[in-house]
């Protein structure tokens, strides 16, 4: 019953993944998979329903781990494809 | 701030690659669970930073990403102790500081009494010792339970005494007893006599019969106030009890002699410096004995802090070699001296504004300058004996 009430929680959630962005200076990804591409103005990375990317300047990913990344810099857009 | 501190105990690196894919490379690091941090691309350049012990397991991941790899900074405690490995006198010092703390941290480095005003700092710190209290003992061996219950039976003119042990600091804290009120016992019958010629001011009488009147002349051991009192039922003895206020006049005589000896230096100082550290002492001299007079003159000079002072320092023992020198003072040099004698004995015996001074006459008498004073004094002649004796005439 517990474990079907969290498969149920992830998939109405994402399948796990979470963002959070604080003002226009960092977004914390949680449950990304991957980086997809990685320049000074733009980091994509895949999650399990597709690619998020962040548009922006002097980007830096501030911790990369299994679990997430967070980036930081002068964010301007974040695109979902 | 604590992820910092985490990281330099393992150390940490930074490391940057050039050229090839270095998406794939930081992929594969996450997935073989590297964690990476402070990643940052500049043109064909990117840089991140990643703890020192998974350097070695990115150079397989680097080469199948196709990045050339450079390490460009080195941070951490393995830096920092290999940067050091050869300067011995680092480890020495850090070891003999930790032994040094170990040892004299939980000892007592000032002893500090508060709380006293008429009972001396000396004694209380002398009851305080006997019950572990001292310079350089330990700070847990102290018995303060035997201090609180046994010190105010050694020193009764406390009420209340413990110590407050604080880092280092061992503060002596008193209370004084507030002194209980005599008990006059009237159990043994007394007379007031007088304890020197005068003439009767004031007469308070609190217990027994009153036997002078005010303006009476009395001479030393006249019965002023006696404890024989006739009642209905007889004579009853009673101890006499008061004060007589009598105008009298007192004579002071002081005698300088003219011709005296004193001791002149002579020769040079001899300088004994000792080191003290806690409760020891360390001499920096030879314990050779000292021929002759001295004149001896002790310095210290040791660390305060915080208006406390340490228990590290020098005394200085300066003695002074002397002779024995004949001298003669003049008249004026003597007046001098009799006048500061005659002051000094004037406030012993007097109460302030109760004398009168009447004559003063000196006179160099026998090669001494001799100072005498009279004075018209008021004080309390009353001195109480048992019924039948007489006052002892000094």
């Amino acid at each position: 019953m517990g474990q079907k009430g969290d498969k149920k929680r992830r998939e109405s959630s994402g399948g796990g993944f979470f963002m959070e962005v604080e003002g226009n200076r960092r977004v914390i990804l949680s449950g990304c998979c991957g980086i997809q591409a990685y320049a000074e103005d733009c980091i994509c990375l895949r999650t399990p329903f597709g690619a998020v990317t962040v548009y922006g300047e002097q980007l830096e990913m501030g911790c990369m781990t299994v679990d997430g990344a967070t980036v930081i810099g002068r964010l301007q857009r974040i695109e979902f494809s | 701030m604590l992820s910092r501190v985490m990281r330099w105990f393992p150390g940490w690196v930074r490391v940057e690659t050039e050229g090839g894919y270095p998406e794939r490379l930081l992929n594969d690091l996450t997935a073989a669970g590297v964690p990476v941090w402070h990643v940052r691309r500049r043109e064909e350049r990117t840089r991140f930073s990643c703890l020192a012990g998974d350097y070695r397991s990115l150079r397989p991941l680097a080469r199948r990403a196709c990045v050339r790899m450079r390490l460009r900074q080195k941070h951490g405690f393995p830096f920092w102790r290999h940067r050091y490995r050869h300067r011995k006198g680092l480890l020495v010092g850090l070891a003999l500081y930790g032994v040094i703390l170990a040892l004299l941290a939980p000892r007592i480095w000032v002893v500090q009494v508060v709380g006293n005003t008429e009972t001396p700092t000396g004694d209380i710190l002398a009851v305080a010792r006997q019950r572990g209290v001292a310079i350089g003992a330990r700070m847990d061996r102290l018995d303060i339970k035997g201090l609180q219950i046994n010190g105010p039976d050694d020193l009764p003119t406390l009420s209340w005494i413990t110590v407050n042990p604080n880092s280092c600091v061992a503060r002596v804290e008193v209370t004084e007893r507030i002194p209980t009120p005599e008990v006059i016992d009237l159990s043994v019958p007394s007379d007031i006599v007088a304890l020197r010629d005068g003439r009767i001011l004031r007469v308070e009488v609190r217990s027994g019969r009153r036997l002078v009147r005010d303006g009476e002349a009395v001479t030393a051991g006249t019965v002023l106030i006696t404890g024989r009192v006739e009642t209905d039922l007889g004579e009853k003895l009673y101890r006499s009890y008061g004060e007589v206020w009598a105008e009298t006049h007192r004579r002071i005589t002081v005698s300088v002699p003219l011709l005296y000896t004193r001791p002149v230096p002579e020769g040079t100082v001899i300088c004994r410096p000792t080191v003290s550290f806690l409760c020891w002492d360390f001499p920096l001299y030879s314990n050779s004995a000292l021929q002759g007079e001295w004149i001896h003159r002790q310095t210290r000079h040791f660390l305060t802090a915080r208006d406390m002072t340490l228990p590290l320092g020098v005394t200085n023992d300066y003695y002074l070699p002397v002779v024995e020198q004949k001298s003669v003072r003049t008249a004026g040099q003597a007046r001098v001296l009799a006048e500061q004698q005659l002051a000094a004995q004037e406030a012993a015996l007097f109460a302030p504004d109760s004398y009168e001074l009447l004559t003063r006459e000196g006179e160099i008498r026998d090669g001494t300058y001799v100072l005498t004073a009279t004075y018209r004094c008021r004080e309390n002649i009353a001195a109480e004996v048992p019924i039948g004796q007489t006052l002892p005439i000094s």
